[in-house]
Formats: C-alpha cells, structure tokens, sequence
C-alpha cells in the first residue's frame, strides 16, 4: 500500500475540517440574516382603523393638545381645501395651498373642492397626524409637514380604490440622495409589507393620509369628520409660496421641508 | 480524537445553522414575533379595554384617556352604479319607497342589517327594461375594512349577464369584498367583486369571498316579484285589487329604508365589547337567566306529565265512579346517561402561536462628557469683558 507521508494526511485533515467550520458558520450567518423579518413586533399598519395609531401614540406620549404641528396641505392644480374635526361643519378653509396647524394624534376629515383639474367634483381625504416635530419657536411654520394630494391620487380614489401615504421623517443616517427642491418622493411597498414600519424604519412617521371617494352625507355621524383635535388654518409663508430655485440657498429650511417622504 | 470532536461539533453546527433556514417550525420560527388578529387588536381584552369586572365609568379617575381610538357608528356607503336606466328604492315598514335613487346615487345603510330593494328599470338595449327585488346584507365593518369603508363607497351593478341569468330563473348573488393583501396585486386597496354565476356548481361565493378577503356587501337577486298584480273577491262578488303602501320619490316622498333583518353579532367578527356581567347593569343584581323568575320555568319542573315525555293520565272521572288506584309506567329504555363531567379540559392551539417581546427589563444609560482643565479653554475676544473683566 501506498501510504502518503504522515505531515500531508495531517495538513489535509485539518484543511478538511476547517472547510466544514466555514461552511458551517457561512449557513448560520445565512441562517439569522433572512431579509423581510421584522425585527420586533410592530402591532400597527396602514389597515389600522382610521385614528386608532394616532390615539395610541398620544395615550403613551401625551402630545401637548395645545401646541399646533403645521401642515402644509396642497392639491395639485389648485383648489380649496377645508378642514372638519369631529363634526360635520367644516372648522375653516382656504386656497391651497394653505397651513394647516392641527393637534397631533388626531385624524381630521378634509374637503377638497374647486379644483382645476376636476371641475365639479369633491372629496373627502382624511390624515391622520400621529406625531410632531419640534422646530424653533416662532418658526413652525417654516418647517411643516407636506400634504400632498395629487391628480393620481384622486384618479385612483374615482375607481374606487383607498389610496393609504405614510409621511415620515426621514434619519439623516440613511437619507438618500433625492432632490430636496421634491415636494414629494413617493415610495411604493408591496401590498402584504407594513407601510407604517417601513416609514419607521426609514424615519419617523408623521402622518397617514388617506383618499378615497366616499361623500358624506346627512346622516353621517360625528366620527366620520374626525376625532376632533384643535385646528388653525393660516395662510402659507411667503418663502414657501411657491418655492423657487432661490431656496436652494437656504438648504435648512428646504431640506425639513422635502426631507419627509410618503411612502404608500 | 481531538478531529472526531472538531467534527462533531462542526455537525451541530451545521444541524443548527441548516434547521434556521427552514421557515416552519424551527429555532429562528420561534423567535418570530407574530400578532394576534386585527380584531383582537382592536379590543384588547380584560384589563386594558374597558372597564374590567366590577369596575364603573363614573369610579374612572378624572382626566384619565381612553387608548382606544373613538369608533364611530358605521354605516357603508352604496353606490349604485347601473345600469343607466335603473332607479332605487327599498322597503319602508310594511310598503315601498321607490324612485329614491337614480343611477350613480350613493346612500349611507347602517351596518349589521338585510335591506329589501326595489329596482325598476334595469333594461339593455337587448333586454327589456323590468323591476327586481334584490336583498342587500350589508355586513359590519372589520378592522380590515374599516378603513376603506371610512373613505370609499362600495359599487353596485346589475350587467346584463346578471339580467339573462335572472330572466332564466337563475338567482345571482354578488359578493363585494375587501381582498386580503396577500391577493391585492398593488399596494393601493381595491374591492373586489365575486359573482356566483362563473363558479362552478356547489361552490359557495360567500365561502369563497370569506377565503380570499372580508366581506362588505352580498346583494342576491332573482326573478321573484314582490307585489304581484293580484286581486281580492268580496262578500258580494265585487272584485277588488290588492293595493300596496308605495311612496314614489319622483313625487318627492322619500323615507329611509328599514332592514328586513339584522345580522346576527357573531357575522362580522370582533371581540364583543367590554361588559359588565351585572343585570340591569348594575353590579350586585342577578344575572337572567334565573330558573323561575322572569319567565323562566322553576328547575327541576318537568314540563310534561311523565319522566319519558308521555302525557299522563286522565285525573277527572269521566262519569264513573274513581275507581283507579294505581297508575304506573316504566320506563324500559336502554338508555345511557353518564354522570357528569366534573373537571374539563380543553386544548387549544394557534399555529403559530403569539410570540411578543419580551419587556425591558434593563436600561443603560451611560454619557461621556469632555473635561477640560484650566488653561484648555480660551473665550472669544468679544466675551473677555463677561469672564476676565476686561
């Protein structure tokens, strides 16, 4: 028999055995990094009964219900915009675009009306504001939250459908390179992901919004017009109205402002 | 020997890192945190939702908040797409309301009920217009649909497959539902309509919506007409038509429709709400049922005459002397009657199982702050006169 040399029968079962750790180790690293497990349990999503994520967050952080976060509402196109909360007269209105400054963890029922592009026609979007930012005083309304409602959305809700946008605040640690003169960079997740801990994980959610084409009618109950959080409506600041390439020199301010992202 | 335990333990390795690649049950699958129904989440339970057993509202402390978010009562919002021609109306108390809604009107029905509708002329170029009486259950809102019920209405249409299907004999049910986000092709939430007619014979399009979504409207339609033309003949001969109590909403006469029936609690699901098990409401009173009170025979009372459900005898003598003195019946049955149980057990089992966090326990917090000795720290210029004097 031809019997190899002790050294090399060593060298190689060493060098075997050292190929099964690797192989080993490589499956179990495989094994605990399986993508689209959620890291720990998130009980809310974008199904979660209209004003339930928003009453949730302010049972446990007790938002101040007199500090008003801005909201900067626009309809693609121009129109009106009116602002229910908890019942069926509309608190105020403007001309979009407009500020909308509304207690957070509350839903609030809009009515957007005279628009341009679909003559006629009005519907009844809600959002559903479930946190808030703290920027400086006397300044809040340079830095509010973009509500956009645009041609598609509305398309969309004429077919019947419920269009569900998650806003959120994004890290800067993992903010992408978009354009920060956007309104708004909207992001699509599959249908069975969780919108609501896709934003979180992106960010900080702020708000939901959701438009459909439902009317309301007489006997529509108070509920329907929202949870009725406190509501101011105000004119939009002269630096927002509309923003121009000039901003690109106050990158602060436009880079709050287009640094929150819907993701539907 | 040492390679035999380098080996060995290579294996359990391996065993241990191949069975976490298996989705079903395995170590990582027990890791998953995993949630309990939606509308489990909506109502919590005991102790967190509501106010547990004998606790009342006005002992709540003041100023307390709810975490529940404010539900308002439902109602789903029906639109009534076509065809072109049809007009809408339902049933008001023992009459009809007609005429109350054209083609494209939407009305507000309160959940949990059956609607009685009267549809008149639902007509194709090729299909006679004619009047229909279709049922409309209108389901309750679930978790899963209460969102889209808050913000869409729910289209209803009668095609003119439906009317060749009716004008047959045939009933047609339609079934709106919500599809499940694992049958939504987008992300952006749509109905869904199942008709029974394309199923194959034997297949339940109510089942079938349950399977794939929730369920907000089943409208079932046939060729039944509910106020035939018909006629009464009085003592005297004289023939006189049978009249029906119609408003006619082209007249203006419009009334809000009244259900035929409600559903019971159990269809469209949820936790039942919190409750206090008192009668009356009042904690310390007797819960009803109690045997003997309210209507309730008094336990123990037979019902009938004899142990085995025979009347018994006759007990007045029918104009004979009373003569019987015994009177005796047995029971020679093979019957076998257990005793009854005095412990029970029951296993139940989700799979998966709920699999939450754990709580914290433990916080560390911990900052690290620069210290700087003197001499290390200058101040602007424009500051000297705050810190040197000068």
């Amino acid at each position: 028999m031809n019997h190899p040399p002790f050294a090399s029968q060593t060298s190689r079962r060493r060098r075997g055995s050292l190929a099964v750790v690797a192989a080993a180790l490589l499956l179990t690293a495989t094994a605990h990094a399986q993508p689209g497990r959620p890291p720990y349990y998130q009980p809310l999503d974008q199904n979660t009964p209209p004003g339930q994520t928003g009453a949730w967050l302010n049972a446990i952080r007790g938002y101040d219900q007199a500090w008003l976060q801005p909201m900067r509402v626009q309809v693609t196109g121009g129109g009106r915009v009116d602002v229910f909360s908890g019942g069926n007269t509309p608190v105020a209105g403007r001309t979009s675009p407009l500020i909308v400054a509304a207690s957070a963890g509350h839903l609030y029922r809009l009515k957007v009306s005279e628009m341009r592009l679909f003559p006629g026609l009005e519907i009844y979007p809600t959002v559903e504001l479930v946190d808030r930012l703290h920027p400086p005083a006397g300044r809040e309304d340079e830095f509010p939250v973009p509500i956009i409602i645009t041609a598609d959305d509305i398309k969309i809700a004429l077919r019947g459908q419920l269009v569900t946008r998650v806003i959120y605040l994004e890290q800067p640690q993992i903010a992408a390179s978009f354009d920060p003169l956007d309104a708004e960079i909207p992001q699509s997740v599959a249908p069975t992901d969780n919108a609501l801990q896709e934003a979180d994980r992106l960010g900080r959610p702020m708000a939901i919004i959701r438009i459909g084409g439902r009317q309301p009618s007489a006997g529509s109950p108070p509920g329907f017009f929202g949870t009725g959080g406190a509501v101011q409506v105000r004119p939009v600041p002269e630096q927002q109205n509309p923003p121009t390439a000039a901003e690109v020199g106050l990158p602060s301010q436009v880079l709050q402002t287009s640094g929150r992202k819907p993701v539907r | 020997m040492r390679y035999y335990f380098l080996a060995l333990g290579a294996l359990v390795v391996v065993c241990t890192g191949c069975a976490g690649l298996d989705s079903g049950s395995s170590i990582l699958a027990n890791r998953e945190h995993i949630a309990p129904p939606a509308e489990m989440m909506t109502r919590p339970g005991p102790m967190v939702d509501g106010p547990g057993p004998g606790v009342l509202a006005m002992l709540a402390q003041p100023g307390a908040q709810p975490a529940m978010a404010p539900m308002p009562a439902m109602s789903t919002q029906v639109k009534f797409v076509g065809p072109a021609t049809m007009t809408v109306g339902w049933q008001v108390g023992s009459g009809y309301a007609t005429n109350q809604l054209g083609s494209g009107g939407y009305y507000d029905f309160q959940q949990g009920a059956i609607y009685q509708l009267v549809l008149d002329g639902v007509g194709f170029p090729n299909a006679p217009e004619r009047r229909l009486y279709p049922t409309l259950e209108v389901r309750n809102a679930h978790p899963n649909t209460m969102a889209y019920l808050q913000h869409n209405d729910v289209p209803v249409e009668i095609t003119a497959q439906d009317l060749d299907q009716i004008k047959s004999s045939n009933m047609v049910t339609k079934v709106v539902y919500l599809p499940d986000s694992e049958f939504q092709s987008r992300a952006i939430s749509g109905f869904e309509t199942l008709v029974s007619t394309p199923l194959d014979p034997g297949v339940d399009p109510v089942q079938q919506a349950e399977q794939m979504g929730t369920i907000m409207l089943i409208l079932r339609v046939g060729s039944k007409d509910l106020q035939p033309a018909a006629s009464m003949v009085g003592a005297d001969g004289e023939v006189t038509q049978v009249s029906y109590q119609t408003l006619d909403g082209n007249e203006g006469q419009m009334a809000p429709p009244t259900p035929i029936g409600y559903l019971a609690g159990a269809v469209g699901g949820g936790v039942p709400p919190a409750m206090i098990a008192a009668g009356g409401g009042v904690p310390g009173q007797a819960v009803q049922p109690v045997a003997g009170m309210g209507g309730m025979p008094v336990w123990g009372m037979p019902i009938t005459g004899t142990p085995i459900g025979l009347p018994g005898p006759a007990h007045l003598p029918l104009g004979a002397p009373a003569g019987l003195q015994s009177h005796t019946i047995r029971n020679l049955s093979n019957n076998y009657v257990p005793e009854p149980a005095k412990h029970m057990l029951i296993d139940v089992q989700h799979d998966p199982g709920y699999n939450l966090p754990e709580p914290v326990r433990h916080i560390q917090y911990k900052e690290s702050h620069p210290v700087h000795a003197a001499g290390e720290v200058a101040h602007p210029a424009s500051k000297a006169a705050q810190f040197y004097g000068f």
